[in-house]
């Protein structure tokens, strides 16, 4: 799947033309947001249960290994634009850089915590996939069941772009992932200031993952 | 003093018959007068002066505030609902009780107070109860708009989503306080009534308390007294007055502990039981009459058969009983008169005097017999009796009264009343020793003591052989007896004496377990100092040094019931004001539980907990487990009706909560003229007096602790009284006065001792038995573990009193029997002392059955000490007699003066024979 998406990525001007000329058709082609999940969570599930990263002295590889999937399936950007909200049309290019590789590594070391920690020994059920009119943008709900039977539902949204289809949040029994840090971003600008959420973003960073 | 001696024998040998008519008429004067004039006082109060300003603190309290709570009955609190219900089951038993109840003290009324509860928050609580509101006030209006048990579990799934987004994405963003998940104690306390729903029983509980608040805020909605770590619950009892008998409370308390029967009968997993002053009091009462009633059985048994051991017969034992019985129903009228009351002390006068009375007549007894034996007919016997041993005898007597009369002087009322009546009584029963004694004996004929005299012949019974033993051995005797008090020496500084008391109480006794128990678990003590004050600033002024005391556990005054820290208090419903009042006004309607949708939502709960280490967020998976397992396992339609009721209860209570908090915010601060009158009747007194209470950190029953408590106590206000204070009082006059009495007696023997001998030697060889038996006693003491407390100090006149009256007996007898007198010393005087000695051991003794622990230790200690200073007074002094004696008579042969030898033993120009 990684080398496909590579290739793709170097004929990305090749997709742009071809979506604009072909709409919804994109959106609704094989490789649809549901088929999209599918194959990013059962990577996961994959790297998860491959016996070559098993024990705890390879957490830190199969942690790469998915940080490296998650890297590939989510657009940082889009998350972290929406994140800040309005803040967002106030920061320089520069701070948008910044900002956005900033929060691409955070989130990036949270959501393999959150799939370690969640994914291993659930099984996922697909309740099929809802595209919003104009096939660029997709919600995909799924249900995780545990071995006794508890359901969690998780939906994701994902976004048409570039050709491919590329998460921008994540909703847990409700609860939308980019929500919580535009609440928690807004609340500590609107209290503080940008660099006081930025410096303690960055001592975040710093702290071993 | 012969002719008069003479002439009193004459006048009995002549009108036997009209003496003792004369000895029965003034019995039935005493009584009479006893019985018009003497009263009754009981409690230890009754024991101090009432000049002391302690006493009139005492008096002016009992005057403003009455004497109440005197009784208190202990719930133990281990079932919280149940004790509850008991503890209003029996104030309902008591309430008919009119008879020997006057008020019950169970719970504050706080009606008035609820709508001000939260102001009785501590300041820390209330902000956290605000916080709370703060953070779920979505949660709070949405439960209110949409009532029901799906909204609220809905509601909670949601804030742990929120919880499980944040802990993983913006954790490090939470500095500061954030609203968190609902409090896990909250989840716990509905699941647990969800569960017992389920299963379709159990009383409703709101598990809305220590969320929101609970209505009444800091005011616990039953408002019953309970300790402040909620182990027991209490109703306070004030008993009515009553002046009947030497235990007017034990009715009542008795009447009390079969209410608290009744209802433990309904109530058996209740444990409960009676304690207080008044209770603590009556039991000792109680101990102390069947302690006192078995042990003078054993007294009479034991001295009769020592009499009928010694004597060979029933009637000279009945007629020195019946001298007695005169000289006891005398001092009673003595009493009457004089001062006309007895009090817990002076009322051990009688078993004094059976004690001490007794011997007046066995040495004149032994000095009848002894003549008897010589062979004078009775009339002869009685005058030489009267004659000879009246001096000596008089002279014990006033000992003996002069140790007792040496007790005015102390500064303690019990003490001084004491001393007087029983210093008055051992005259009064050393004159009918002297008068129905032997109006007794003439009147009877000799026939009685004919067949005594018989047995008299043989004369060298085992005492008196072994008395002679001692005396041939003399050095010997001085040696062991120089070693043994070398010996004891250093136990002196040994000694102990523990003023505690609840030890002298007897153990197992109802009174006393529960006041430990509440003392142990609950760690406070149903003692109190009292302090006053004119206004409530000064209230406030001591209350806060008294509290800043170590030695003080709490203070209580009126001011306790107003709330602490209100301006801050006012603030912060100030600051939760709009949150509440914009709240949603009134509640939606209650639809059916959906089952299905409340089954998912504690799946999706349960599914967000797994893993989790927190102890109590594990146990609320495992009790969202069981309630499915239960929900899942019950008949759909009952479980949802059971359900359904559950959740009308939750959200009924959840409304009159919220309806609670909006007016609660609008309180302002509470002043004492709100407080209920019933409650602020307690801490002010009708002509304005303010009281204080004040609690001891620790369990003050203990001497050391009480006197560290009283004396920073007194730091802050001199005027400070209360029972610690009183007790504590009253144990160092008590103790001071034995202390100051003991000299006084001490000084008192020495001079009449004096006076009697005119001899320092003499004087010296009569203490002697005194000073060593003393001695001895201490290290039997200390060797038998015995401690000196407040009922056993009695032994301070006693000893000394009996001691020196061993020693004037000997010395007097030895004095008037001169050269190879040692003899009569030995077998007339030595038995006296021996017989009288053995009954005073034997009265004193037979207390130490007792269960009351005071007074089991003065039966064993009176015994050891009459015991000591018998053994000094047979083994040591006849031997320094009689040593002394050989020396003299050598020192004398040589000069060959019989008359020298006589002065220099004795002092004296021989008398004639």
């Amino acid at each position: 799947m990684l080398s496909g998406i590579k290739r793709r990525k170097g004929s990305l001007w090749m997709v742009l033309v071809l979506a604009l000329f072909l709409g919804d058709a994109h959106g609704a082609a094989a490789g649809g947001p549901l088929d999209r999940v599918r194959e990013t969570l059962d990577g996961a599930r994959r790297l998860l249960q491959d016996p070559a990263l098993a024990g705890p002295e390879r957490t830190e590889a199969r942690r790469e290994k998915i940080g490296t999937l998650i890297r590939d399936g989510f657009d940082y950007r889009a998350m972290a634009r929406q994140a800040l909200g309005e803040h967002w049309k106030r920061l320089s290019t520069a701070q948008r850089r910044h900002f956005v590789a900033l929060f691409g590594e955070l989130f990036e070391r949270s959501y393999t915590r959150l799939v370690v920690s969640s994914l291993e020994g659930q099984t996922i059920t697909y309740e099929g996939e809802q595209i919003a009119p104009g096939g660029r943008a997709a919600t995909v709900p799924t249900v995780l069941i545990t071995k006794g039977g508890e359901r969690l539902p998780v939906e994701y949204q994902l976004r048409h772009h570039a050709g491919r289809w590329v998460f921008v949040d994540v909703t847990i029994d409700g609860v939308s992932i980019v929500k919580n840090y535009q609440i928690e971003f807004n609340r500590i600008i609107g209290t503080r200031s940008y660099d006081e959420l930025v410096r303690k973003m960055e001592i975040k960073r710093r702290e071993a993952p | 003093m012969g002719p008069h001696w003479g002439w009193i024998a004459q006048v009995i040998l002549r009108r036997p018959w009209h003496v003792l008519t004369g000895a029965v008429l003034l019995c039935l004067f005493a009584l009479g007068a006893a019985w018009v004039g003497l009263e009754l006082q009981v409690g230890r109060s009754k024991l101090v002066s009432s000049t002391e300003r302690y006493s009139q603190l005492h008096t002016l309290y009992n005057q403003e505030f009455g004497d109440r709570d005197t009784v208190a009955v202990v719930i133990d609190n281990a079932h919280p609902g149940r004790a509850a219900a008991f503890t209003e089951a029996l104030v309902k038993r008591l309430e008919d009780d009119r008879e020997h109840v006057r008020e019950i003290f169970y719970r504050i009324d706080t009606a008035s107070l609820r709508e001000k509860g939260l102001l009785y928050l501590p300041l820390q609580d209330l902000r956290r109860v605000a916080g709370q509101i703060e953070d779920h006030r979505d949660f709070l209006a949405e439960l209110i708009r949409d009532p029901g048990l799906n909204t609220f579990f809905d509601g909670i799934n949601r804030q742990m989503s929120h919880g499980l987004v944040a802990h993983f994405f913006t954790d490090f963003l939470t500095e500061e306080r954030q609203a968190g998940p609902v409090d896990a104690r909250l989840l716990m306390a509905l699941l647990t009534q969800l569960q017992a729903a389920a299963e379709g029983g159990g009383p409703f509980v709101s598990p809305w308390r220590g969320w929101l608040t609970t209505a009444g805020g800091g005011v616990p909605s039953d408002a019953l007294l309970r300790s402040s770590n909620g182990r027991f619950l209490f109703v306070l009892v004030t008993t009515k007055d009553s002046q009947q008998g030497f235990n007017p409370v034990g009715e009542a308390v008795q009447s009390i502990r079969r209410a608290v029967a009744q209802v433990s009968e309904q109530f058996p997993e209740v444990a409960a039981g009676v304690t207080g002053t008044d209770a603590l009091e009556a039991d000792e009462m109680v101990t102390v009459r069947g302690d006192v009633t078995r042990a003078t059985f054993l007294s009479v048994v034991g001295v009769l058969l020592l009499f009928v051991v010694f004597w060979r017969g029933m009637r000279m034992p009945l007629f020195a009983m019946a001298s007695l019985t005169a000289g006891v129903c005398w001092t009673l009228g003595f009493a009457a008169l004089t001062i006309g009351r007895l009090n817990v002390l002076s009322a051990t006068f009688v078993p004094i005097l059976i004690g001490l009375g007794i011997d007046f007549n066995v040495h004149l007894l032994a000095r009848y017999t002894e003549a008897r034996r010589q062979g004078s007919p009775l009339e002869g016997a009685l005058t030489q009796a009267m004659t000879k041993g009246g001096p000596v005898i008089l002279t014990g007597a006033l000992a003996t009264a002069a140790a007792f009369f040496s007790l005015l002087l102390a500064n303690f009322r019990g003490l001084v009343e004491l001393g007087l009546i029983t210093g008055g009584g051992i005259l009064l029963c050393f004159g009918a020793a002297f008068t129905v004694l032997p109006a007794l004996l003439v009147a009877t004929g000799e026939n009685g003591v004919r067949a005594w005299a018989l047995h008299g012949r043989r004369d060298l019974s085992g005492v008196s052989r072994l008395l002679r033993r001692l005396d041939s051995h003399a050095g010997l005797v001085l040696l062991i007896g120089a070693f043994i008090t070398i010996m004891a020496l250093p136990t002196l500084a040994r000694v102990r004496a523990d003023f505690n008391l609840l030890n002298l109480q007897a153990r197992g006794v109802e009174s006393v377990k529960w006041e430990l128990k509440v003392l142990q678990e609950a760690e406070m003590s149903s003692w109190f100092g009292v302090a006053f004050a004119r206004t409530p600033g000064e209230v406030a002024r001591k209350q806060a040094a008294f509290a800043s005391l170590p030695t003080v556990g709490r203070v209580e005054s009126v001011l306790s019931f107003i709330p602490d820290d209100q301006p801050a208090k006012l603030q912060v419903f100030a600051a939760i004001r709009p949150t509440i009042e914009a709240l949603p006004p009134g509640f939606g309607a209650e639809g059916p539980v959906d089952l299905g949708r409340l089954m998912d939502t504690l799946g999706r709960i349960q599914f967000k907990l797994q893993g989790v280490r927190e102890p109590a967020l594990q146990q609320v998976r495992e009790r969202i487990v069981r309630v499915l397992g239960i929900i899942g396992a019950t008949d759909p339609t009952e479980v949802r009706g059971n359900l359904t009721a559950f959740q009308h209860a939750l959200f009924t209570d959840l409304r009159e909560q919220v309806q609670f908090l909006k007016r609660a915010v609008r309180a302002q601060a509470v002043t004492l003229d709100e407080l209920p009158t019933a409650l602020k009747s307690r801490y002010v007194g009708p002509s304005g007096h303010y009281l204080l209470k004040i609690y001891p950190e620790k369990n003050i029953w203990d001497q050391e602790r009480l006197a560290a408590f009283t004396k920073a106590v007194r730091t802050v206000d001199a005027d400070v009284s209360g029972d610690p204070i009183m007790t504590f009082e009253y144990g160092r006059a008590m103790a001071r006065g034995y202390q100051k009495g003991g000299l006084y007696t001490l000084l008192a023997v020495l001079l009449i001792s004096f006076l009697a001998f005119r001899r320092f030697f003499l004087v010296l060889l009569v203490i002697t038995p005194l000073l060593v038996g003393v001695l001895w006693t201490i290290g039997m003491m200390v060797l038998l573990g015995i401690e000196f407390n407040l009922a056993n100090l009695i032994i301070v006149p006693l000893i000394l009193g009996i001691g020196i009256v061993n020693g004037l007996y000997i010395v007097g007898r030895y004095r008037q029997e001169r050269r190879g007198g040692m003899a009569a010393v030995v077998n007339s005087t030595g038995r006296g002392v021996v017989l009288s000695s053995l009954t005073t051991m034997v009265g004193f003794g037979s207390l130490a059955i007792a269960q009351h622990h005071g007074v089991s230790s003065l039966g064993v200690l009176v015994s050891v000490g009459v015991g000591s200073v018998l053994v000094a007074s047979l083994m040591v002094l006849p031997a320094l007699l009689g040593f002394h004696a050989r020396m003299a008579l050598k020192a004398c042969a040589s000069e060959g003066s019989e008359r020298s030898l006589v002065q220099a033993v004795t002092g004296d120009h021989p008398q004639k024979q």
